[in-house]
């Protein structure tokens, strides 16, 4: 048994020489948290929080930059809707990304759509995980006849066409507050079943543990219930479809203002990707009017996909044994090269650097 | 038993109540069918006068003086007869006819494109979630970006690369208009070809999504017992992982595969805008545009029934696949 | 572990295979297109599949008016000019407007080899006459058979200017259409007079024919194939790969066209006058600062339709005439009592201010003009798809601020935009007017300030839809209708009374006249309207002048 220096745990497996390092790696990491013998154990709590990976590093550099221009951008910029007479320009030192067919300024444009598109996300992220988490856990917790009616209402809404309710939305919403609420709210109602099915999935299966019953025979109120022992198992997984109804809000808006029935009144990426292609953008070469809005919606994206990754870690840990193995099995795979490589450094009389490696590698 | 017939009861429920939404929030639309008629033929450059409104007002029996229950009712009895009404933008051609021709278009392009992505996704997910540490887990970030673009922007720029400016595909269309439609290897070699750059578009951005999924069931059911068991009896890894692996870490995706398919109807309005594809999703459009009551009603019959068609049979038959949802039932 | 390079190799080779089985497809098919052959490919604008109706009357009608089926006359609106004979050789009318006594050609045949007779042109007018729901041009009289090749059409009251109605309404066979019925068939076969008849119909695009026994002589393009694509982007897409041949739309970057697209021409002709129209009569029940004349002048003065050109029409636009008289074509009606011959080019802030201010409008601390504690902000509606129009107002609204007018774009969808104008809903609203039958101003007037076709707010309003209630245009109007249509001596003094005003109350304030661009293959074709040769208002969905324009056009080289 190899021990290699500098802390690590012993690592059989890297001596077979057609690893399958699938699962007897991850016994390996059980075996050791429970030997105890590299690290102190972690407090459960800790467990529940993420922990820094470089996807999360990228994932969380990403958001960090969107928002920045969505939130401070604004502020700092001119006046997106201005015209000026010079039509369609290329970038330049006055107009960092250009400008549209009508000179408005695309950099302007690109950090107040931001705000907007980033406005839509957060109320339907907010608005879809409230109403699918009621749904979704409040019915299965109840179980029988109003677990069955939530489970219906929740089908009803998975088929209910989005698009003609998107006018008919906008139809009835007062003038002033059309536009992004409207689209919001739409994109809400149209959105909530999907993640709804999977919540009551989830408490189906927490709703028959031990210490449920037992705070219930206890005579917990059912709110109380809830909250305290079922709600904390359900946090990641409420986090993580929480993050991803904010990207496929974005994404859903830009699409239905591609089809023209968008936030009309407000300047969102999508209308900007609309009055883009409208313009004739692509046609006309104007690459900075037409790519900018699509990127900065794709990194977003991005970025809160890497964060979800992290986020699905906590829902099931298996997956960060996976990485912290693989991160293990990378690492121990340098310090063989580098143990080698001392070793053919060190005696390069020796009679045969092979023997040596051999001897290395199977001890 | 009792479990199947419940489900079937609630089903039918649902399906009630899809159709009366169905059916009233057409009617809640602005605007009436004739005079949106008349604008349309007033953009196109015809001269409407103050006649052609009464004349069209008469055609399309634009002011229904039925009230709404009643309506409501000729509506479930004519749905029973498999009578979808007759389309008011198409005048006078039915619905049926109407969707008939541009079904086969959305259901063999955007099928297809989901079976080869979903298939695609599922096996990428099992070997990346078998074997952890290779380049392909590369993949898994690459796919999550292309599903986080913008999906009608990607088509757009690769419309604009491949078929403008590199000429390697037709721009847009179904086929090659000199050709009729018919089972020649010549016709479907047309269409192949024209839905080509649609099916790759609707692949690469819905393909990191199974893979994703596959690939988190996978490392999860790696760790069950009986891999280990199935290992340490000594089975080759491949047999373990197709065999015991992959078939259990795949149910999720199957349960997800039969609800995309229900969505294949609704067909993808975005792709045959971009690619001005033959299909439902522009009829849908262009129906809800024009306040065509009849064409809207017969379309979000056919996405209700798929869709609540494909969540009938996934609860069903995940009872059966497996087992232990029985049992904890 | 080989096993699983193994699969990714198989997955990766059958990747490789499908793109290259792709790829070779891509190699071997041809360009398409304008086949060789003097195939014409034609976009009219259809945005989805064409679902089969060849019925001319029928409001979902996709095509063959004018192609397959003719008219009597061909009346050009890009000029003043006389009806050019079809399937009429000679027209006129008596001293009171009550008979019109048409010629017919003889020797003309059907496409099933049947005589075109009288017996067809009075089974056609009094099948109109009859079913009121396709009788769109509202057609009144008795049609009566002289001979075989001379007929009368009879009105009760003085018809002059129905007259280019009757001639433009196309011709159907008696002998076919008898036993059909004309609101319901589709006429999947359908037989006419014209200059083409059917080749084949797919929902993507149907395909027309070269008629061998047209009365003209057949036609030098031999086909001609309509097209269905998702919209405009796509007709330009077309266009620039060479597949589409005639397409009438935005184009983008026009000004460089045959740079752009070699071989190809582009052509701007205008026709539909654009305008801000407002709810503008009190009485009627309209409310809001647009209700106040000088509200409007103001705005008149205050649009520079120069930048508004350049930035929102790509220079495409011409002059309009606030006597809406379509100008430069129709000029010879404008009233000499009307002094502005066309709108203001540039801003004219000082004359805006002045109107304003003389109406008791005072500037506020924020530049925008209020009186009696009312802000002079008005509300555009707009549709959300039409990009172009919102730009204009995004421009006209730094324009108006300027001057001290606030103007807010409301952009809704389509639905929503037609409820508002019908009902009187909105203050203001971008839109055109269009033209009549004929090159004549009196049809624009008769649609858009005849209160007869207006209504309260409330209530549902024709075409008058700002609804504009003047009795003294009403009765210049009626008595136009009862004067023949090249009587100019009786008649201008009714356009002056009319034209002054409109001028001075602009219910509709004129903005520009909308171009209509086309762009043509002229690499394959020759023979397409020209500025000095303009046989036919250029624009392919124009249906009885495209078809003009293919029987005059030829294959070249």
């Amino acid at each position: 048994m190899t021990s290699i220096p500098g802390g690590g745990a012993p690592l059989t497996e890297s001596a077979d020489p057609a690893p399958d390092l699938g699962t007897a790696a991850i016994r390996t990491a059980e075996d050791d948290s429970a030997r105890g013998s590299a690290r102190p154990p972690v407090p459960g709590w800790r467990s529940l929080l993420p922990t820094m990976t470089p996807w999360l590093g990228v994932g969380l550099g990403l958001v960090g930059a969107v928002v920045l221009l969505g939130t401070v951008g604004p502020l700092l910029v001119g006046d997106p809707i201005a015209i000026r007479d010079q039509g369609l320009t290329p970038p330049s030192a006055e107009f960092l990304l250009g400008t549209t067919q009508t000179g408005q300024d695309v950099f302007a444009q690109l950090a107040h759509a931001t705000r907007s598109s980033l406005e839509i996300g957060l109320i339907v992220g907010v608005l879809a995980t409230a109403l699918s988490a009621f749904f979704g856990i409040y019915g299965a917790y109840r179980g029988g006849f109003a677990d069955e009616l939530f489970s219906l209402l929740s089908n009803v809404f998975l088929v209910i066409p989005g698009l003609p309710l998107v006018i008919v939305i906008a139809g009835f919403v007062p003038r002033e507050a059309r536009g992004l609420w409207s689209i919001a709210v739409v994109l809400a109602l149209t959105s909530w079943a999907a993640s709804a099915r999977v919540l009551r999935a989830q408490t189906l299966s927490v709703r028959n543990r031990d210490y449920v019953f037992a705070a219930k025979v206890a005579g917990e109120p059912s709110w109380r219930v809830i909250v305290v022992e079922i709600l904390p198992n359900l946090l990641p997984v409420v986090a993580s479809q929480f993050v991803f109804s904010i990207v496929a809000a974005v994404l859903a808006e830009a699409g239905l203002s591609f089809i023209g029935l968008g936030a009309s009144n407000s300047l969102t990426l999508g209308t900007m990707l609309f009055s883009a292609q409208n313009g004739y953008a692509l046609s006309m070469g104007a690459w900075w009017w037409f790519i900018p809005p699509g990127l900065v919606i794709a990194l977003l994206g991005m970025g809160l996909s890497l964060v979800n990754f992290t986020i699905d870690e906590i829902i099931n840990p298996k997956l960060k044994n996976a990485r912290l193995h693989r991160k293990r099995a990378l690492r121990a795979a340098a310090l063989e090269r580098q143990l080698t490589r001392r070793h053919r450094v060190a005696a390069p009389a020796s009679a045969s650097t092979v023997d040596a490696v051999r001897e290395e590698t199977v001890r | 038993m009792s479990y199947f017939l419940r489900k079937l009861g609630f089903y039918l429920m649902a399906l009630w109540a899809a159709l009366t939404l169905n059916f009233a929030i057409p009617r809640l639309l602005p605007g009436n069918p004739v005079d949106i008629l008349v604008a349309k033929l007033q953009q196109r450059g015809g001269s409407v006068s103050p006649d052609a409104r009464e004349a069209y007002a008469a055609l399309l029996g634009g002011d229904t003086d039925e009230p709404l229950w009643s309506q409501y009712v000729h509506y479930l009895g004519n749905l029973l007869h498999g009578d979808l009404g007759v389309s008011v933008s198409y005048y006078p051609a039915s619905v049926t006819e109407v969707i008939g021709t541009s079904m086969p278009w959305t259901i063999v392009l955007v099928g297809l494109s989901t079976v080869i992505a979903a298939g695609l996704g599922v096996l990428l997910g099992a070997i990346v979630g078998w074997k952890p540490g290779t380049w392909l887990d590369s993949l898994v970030p690459a796919t999550t970006l292309l599903s986080a673009v913008p999906y009608f922007w990607l088509a757009l720029l690769l419309v604009y690369v491949f078929a403008t400016v590199l000429h390697w595909f037709p721009v847009q269309g179904g086929y090659d208009l000199a050709l009729t439609p018919g089972w020649d290897p010549e016709f479907i070699a047309s269409a192949v070809r024209y839905g080509f750059l649609p099916a790759l578009t609707i692949v690469l951005a819905s393909v990191g999504g199974w893979l994703l999924g596959m690939r988190n069931m996978m490392v999860s059911t790696l760790s069950e017992d009986y891999v280990l068991t199935a290992q340490a009896k000594g089975l080759a890894p491949r047999t373990v992982l197709r065999s015991y692996a992959a078939r259990n870490a795949a149910l999720p995706s199957i349960a997800g595969f039969a609800i995309s398919l229900g969505f294949v109807v609704s067909g993808s309005v975005i792709t045959e805008q971009v690619f001005s594809y033959p299909g439902i999703g522009s009829r849908l459009l262009g129906a809800v545009s024009n306040n065509d009551y009849a064409l809207m009603q017969g379309l979000f019959l056919y996405i209700t029934l798929a869709v609540l068609g494909a969540n009938l049979v996934v609860d069903l038959l995940y009872g059966f696949i497996d087992p232990r949802t029985r049992a904890r039932s | 572990m080989t096993s699983i390079r193994k699969r990714i190799r198989r997955i990766g080779a059958v990747v490789a295979g499908a793109a290259l089985i792709a790829s070779l497809g891509a190699g071997c098919a041809a360009a398409g297109g304008s086949a060789g052959g003097s195939t014409l490919v034609a976009y009219t604008g259809q945005s989805g599949d064409y679902q089969l109706n060849f019925n001319p009357f029928s409001p979902s009608s996709i095509g063959g008016v004018g192609t397959i089926y003719e008219p009597l006359f061909y009346q050009n609106k890009a000029t003043v000019s006389d009806p050019v004979p079809l399937l009429g050789t000679e027209q006129s009318w008596n001293a009171d407007g009550t008979v019109l006594t048409i010629g017919l050609r003889s020797g003309v045949t059907w496409s099933d080899g049947a005589p075109f007779t009288a017996d067809d042109v009075v089974f056609t007018f009094d099948m109109l006459k009859k079913t009121p729901a396709i009788n769109s041009g509202g057609f009144d009289g008795t049609a009566a058979k002289v001979d075989d090749t001379h007929v009368t059409i009879t009105f009760a009251a003085p018809s002059f200017v129905k007259g280019p109605d009757v001639l433009s309404t196309v011709i159907v066979p008696a002998h076919l259409w008898q036993s059909i019925d004309p609101t319901q068939d589709v006429v999947a076969q359908p037989v006419g007079t014209g200059a083409y008849t059917l080749g084949e119909f797919k929902p993507q695009g149907y395909t027309f024919v070269a008629n061998p026994t047209y009365w003209g002589g057949a036609p030098a393009v031999k086909s001609i194939r309509y097209v269905a694509l998702s919209g405009n982007q796509a007709g330009v897409d077309g266009v620039t790969a060479q597949t589409i041949d005639w397409y009438t739309g935005a184009i983008p970057d026009v000004q460089n066209a045959s740079q752009k697209y070699p071989g190809y021409t582009a052509f701007t002709q205008w026709q539909n006058q654009m305008v801000l129209a407002t709810c503008s009569s009190v009485a009627l029940g309209c409310s809001g600062p647009q209700t106040d004349p000088a509200v409007r002048h103001a705005l008149y003065y205050a649009i520079d339709r120069e930048q508004l050109n350049r930035l929102a029409f790509q220079d495409t636009a011409g002059d309009i005439s606030p006597t809406f008289a379509l100008t430069p074509s129709q000029d010879s009606f404008a009233s000499a009592k009307v002094e502005e011959k066309v709108a203001p080019g540039q801003a004219e802030p000082a004359k805006a201010a002045s109107a304003l201010e003389a109406a008791g409008w005072a500037k506020g601390a924020d530049g925008i003009y209020a009186k009696d504690g009312q802000r002079l902000s008005l509300t555009v509606e707009v549709v959300t798809g039409w990009t172009d129009y919102i730009t204009a107002i995004d421009t006209m609204a730094s324009q108006a601020k300027a001057a001290g007018i606030e103007l807010v774009a409301a952009q809704s969808s389509w639905n929503e935009w037609t409820e508002k104008k019908g009902s009187g809903d909105f203050q203001l609203a971008i839109d055109a007017l269009w033209q009549g039958p004929a090159p004549d101003p009196y049809y624009v007037y008769r649609y858009f300030y005849d209160s007869k076709t207006g209504a309260p707010v409330g209530q549902k309003a024709g075409n008058n839809f700002a609804r504009y209630s003047n009795p003294e245009v009403d009765a210049a109007i009626a008595a136009l209708a009862a004067l023949p249509l090249d009587d100019a001596a009786a008649r201008q003094p009714h356009f002056d009374v009319i034209q002054a005003a409109i001028a001075q109350d602009m219910p509709y304030i004129p903005v520009l006249t909308g171009g209509t661009t086309s762009i043509w293959n002229t690499r394959e074709f020759t023979g397409w309207p020209t500025q000095d040769d303009l046989y036919a208002f250029p624009a392919v969905w124009s249906q009885l002048d495209a078809a003009q324009v293919l029987k005059q056009i030829t294959p070249q080289g």
